[in-house]
């Protein structure tokens, strides 16, 4: 059995996918047939949908990735913050003799790559979650996905410290694409903190396309990072599904850092009462940078919440793209949606879009949103350089203090540190002038 | 130590100072009083290079360069301290890295070594003793959150550190209650010193009480128009400034050039 039909059309770039695809070990898998169909008819999304209107992959396109394997040799230091519990991933491939999983009973940890063969049944489950229509991208995760991880956490399962999933590249100098796929569950009243932080110090493009998907049962909390800092030439393409069931909350806390692309979405059911989605993010775009963020949060039932935070840096030649779209559905009464998106523009060259969108079925609802567009405050920057400062020091200082809101909620000490050291070396400044 | 000649100085198309004319000479004490709007705000702000001031003619020369021509931070550098009327909040920026920052870039323009966490931190300690403050407001954002006199109080206290040649004070008074006023007062006193010069801004003569000025002038419409010792203070605190300001008192109004 083959997947879909080898359509004429198919472009250059689906074709190159469609090769690659049909060396992987999964093309012989009906799921993952199943979604390299879906991707090659619906092909990579283009400005002309409206999700995309702003983000041209085309650069990605006309690049040829070559698919990763597994063990590649991995030498250099890996960071991770104290106290936490590492699970690395090389290519996009899972580590186990890297890696430090934790020991409670309470939450399972399982690789999809040894799920696939150990286990095909269980395996299929992994995409329960119905997200494969609603992007080409996910589709395409599907199929050519590399490795990924099950994080299960039992009823009323807690961890003493947080899971840290980092994604390193090996030093090969061929440009790389990984399809990382995690899924995360928790049980009822369950407490976990995760954090995906994608990390390149390299300089060799590559192309990452990472999803995850986030079940959370009634009564239970996620606390999630998604932190890229690719390098500034790479490709990132990532995307959280997530389902809430009642009285859960989902707080994410996301960075945009690096790449010379890079794309969010992040999509939030709320399908519980009291279901509630915090959204946090951060997005600094220099050089040629360009970084997008979309959001979306459907609040299905009534009394549920959604807060959204989220602000933009560009700088340079730098562009940002933040969409927040909010849907209350017709049931969703007593539905709370706060968003706000601010930005910061620094540079004439540079360019921001930051656009709420509502879509609103219900008139029992508390929504607010507000996005605005500025510049460093002129008064702050005379005050600083009043005391002495001078200006592109006053510049680095008040940028990260304005970066440095979104950075000051992420709950781990250790990462908080790790971000606010990246966002000097992003803005420049002197580190020991920082707040 | 300051010379301030014909000054003209537009916002926008609008002329807010008119010809203001000033020698401040080391270990002087100027006070500038005043009604609202006559433009001493904007004296002391172009005093310390805030953009978006057009100086359409004139001159400002301190310690013997043109200060016009110096940005902000190398006024800053040079000895001259502004604390605002309105201090700016700035959520982020650590109180005590602004300071040292600031500390650390003046004493490198003056050949001076950097000072470290440790003598930086037992040096704002002790300033912090002066000003009666908190130790807690150290690590606080910039103002973040502080009430005007707090404010006002951190403005004494940078400058009690940076230790300025010329001193520019913009209505530190305003807002503080008795007590706060006299820890402001004994502030600026401990850096009064023959090297050193201070020009305040105030509107009140209650100030003066505290802080004895050697000179007295009175900014109005953009002009000094009336110059003097501390007793102009006190009669302006009893007749206001109608006397000086109306029409029929403006004959016998002299010119604001005091020493030479
Ligand atoms: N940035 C500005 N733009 C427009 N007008 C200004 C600006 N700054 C000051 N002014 C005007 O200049 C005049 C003097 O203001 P200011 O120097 O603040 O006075 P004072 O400090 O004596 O109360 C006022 O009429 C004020 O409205
Ligand atoms: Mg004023």
């Amino acid at each position: 059995m083959s997947a879909a039909p080898h359509s004429l059309s198919e472009s250059a770039s689906v074709m190159r996918m469609r090769a690659a695809f049909e060396q992987h070990n999964g093309a012989n898998i009906p799921l993952r047939q199943a979604a390299f169909a879906t991707f090659s008819r619906a092909g990579f999304p283009t400005p002309r949908d409206e999700q995309w209107k702003y983000t041209n992959l085309r650069r990605l396109e006309s690049r040829e990735f070559t698919v990763s394997h597994p063990d590649a040799p991995y030498t250099s230091v890996i960071f991770k913050p104290a106290n936490v519990y590492p699970l690395v991933f090389i290519d996009g491939y899972y580590r186990p003799e890297l890696s430090t999983p934790p020991t409670s009973s309470a939450v399972k940890i399982t690789s999809l790559l040894s799920l696939q063969q150990s286990d095909p049944q269980q395996f299929a489950t992994f995409s329960d979650i119905q997200t494969d229509q609603s992007s080409s991208m996910t589709a395409l995760n599907t199929a050519l996905m590399t490795d990924g991880i099950m994080i299960e956490a039992a009823d009323n399962a807690t961890l003493d410290q947080p899971i840290f999933l980092t994604f390193l590249w090996s030093d090969t100098e061929l440009n790389l694409m990984a399809h990382p796929r995690i899924v995360i569950r928790t049980g009822k009243h369950a407490h976990l903190t995760v954090i995906q932080h994608y990390l390149d110090t390299g300089s060799t493009s590559h192309f990452n396309n990472s999803v995850t998907t986030v079940q959370l049962a009634a009564g239970s909390k996620l606390e999630h990072c998604l932190i890229q800092n690719e390098n500034n030439h790479s490709f990132h393409v990532s995307q959280i599904h997530a389902e809430l069931a009642q009285d859960s909350t989902l707080t994410n806390h996301h960075f945009n850092f690096g790449a010379a692309l890079a794309r969010t979405d992040i999509n939030a059911l709320l399908k519980g009462p009291e279901a509630k989605a915090i959204l946090n993010g951060l997005q600094f775009a220099t050089g040629h940078q360009h970084h997008d963020t979309h959001l979306q949060v459907e609040h299905c039932v009534p009394h549920t919440q959604s807060h959204e935070d989220y602000r933009g840096i560009a700088d340079q030649r730098g562009r940002i793209v933040f969409n927040g779209k909010v849907k209350v559905h017709e049931k969703a009464a007593k539905t709370d949606a706060q968003q706000s998106s601010r930005n910061l523009l620094l540079s004439s060259t540079a360019e921001i879009d930051a656009k709420p969108e509502l879509e609103i079925y219900n008139d029992d609802v508390k929504c607010a949103h507000g996005a605005t567009i500025g510049q460093l405050d002129a008064n702050a920057l005379f005050y600083l350089r009043s005391r002495g400062l001078d200006e592109q020091q006053a510049r680095a200082l008040l940028t990260h203090a304005f970066a440095n809101h979104i950075i000051t909620q992420v709950p781990v000490p250790e990462m908080r540190q790790q971000l606010t050291e990246t966002s000097h070396v992003r803005f420049g400044a002197q580190l020991e002038y920082m707040a | 130590m300051l010379s301030i000649k014909d000054l003209h100085v537009n916002v926008g198309d609008k002329e807010i100072l008119k010809g203001i004319s000033l020698e401040i000479h080391a270990g002087e004490v100027h006070a500038i009083m005043g009604p609202n709007g006559s433009g001493k705000s904007t004296l002391s702000q172009v005093l310390a290079g805030r953009d978006g001031y057009e100086v359409v003619s004139g001159s400002i020369t301190y310690k013997d360069q043109d200060i016009l021509a110096l940005s902000p931070e190398e006024r800053a550098r040079e000895g001259v301290f502004l604390a605002l009327q309105y201090p700016v909040e700035i959520p982020g920026v650590n109180n005590v890295y602004l300071l040292k920052a600031g500390l650390n870039a003046i004493r490198k323009h003056r050949g001076l070594s950097e000072l470290d966490a440790f003598e930086f931190l037992t040096l704002i300690k002790e300033k912090m003793k002066l000003m009666q403050m908190d130790e807690s407001f150290l690590n606080r954002g910039v103002n973040e959150g502080f009430s005007g006199g707090e404010k006002k109080r951190n403005e004494i206290l940078q400058m009690a550190i940076l230790e300025p040649s010329l001193a520019l004070l913009d209505e530190t008074d305003s807002g503080l209650d008795i007590d706060a006023l006299k820890i402001v007062a004994n502030g600026v006193n401990s850096l009064r010193s023959p090297e050193r010069a201070i020009l305040m801004v105030t509107h009140y003569q209650r100030l003066l009480d505290y802080i004895t000025p050697d000179y007295v002038h009175v900014l109005a419409g953009g002009k000094i128009i009336k110059s003097g010792d501390k007793s102009l203070a006190l009669e302006l605190e009893k007749r206001g400034y109608d006397w000086l300001t109306h029409p029929q008192s403006q004959k016998g109004t002299t010119t604001g050039a005091i020493g030479a």
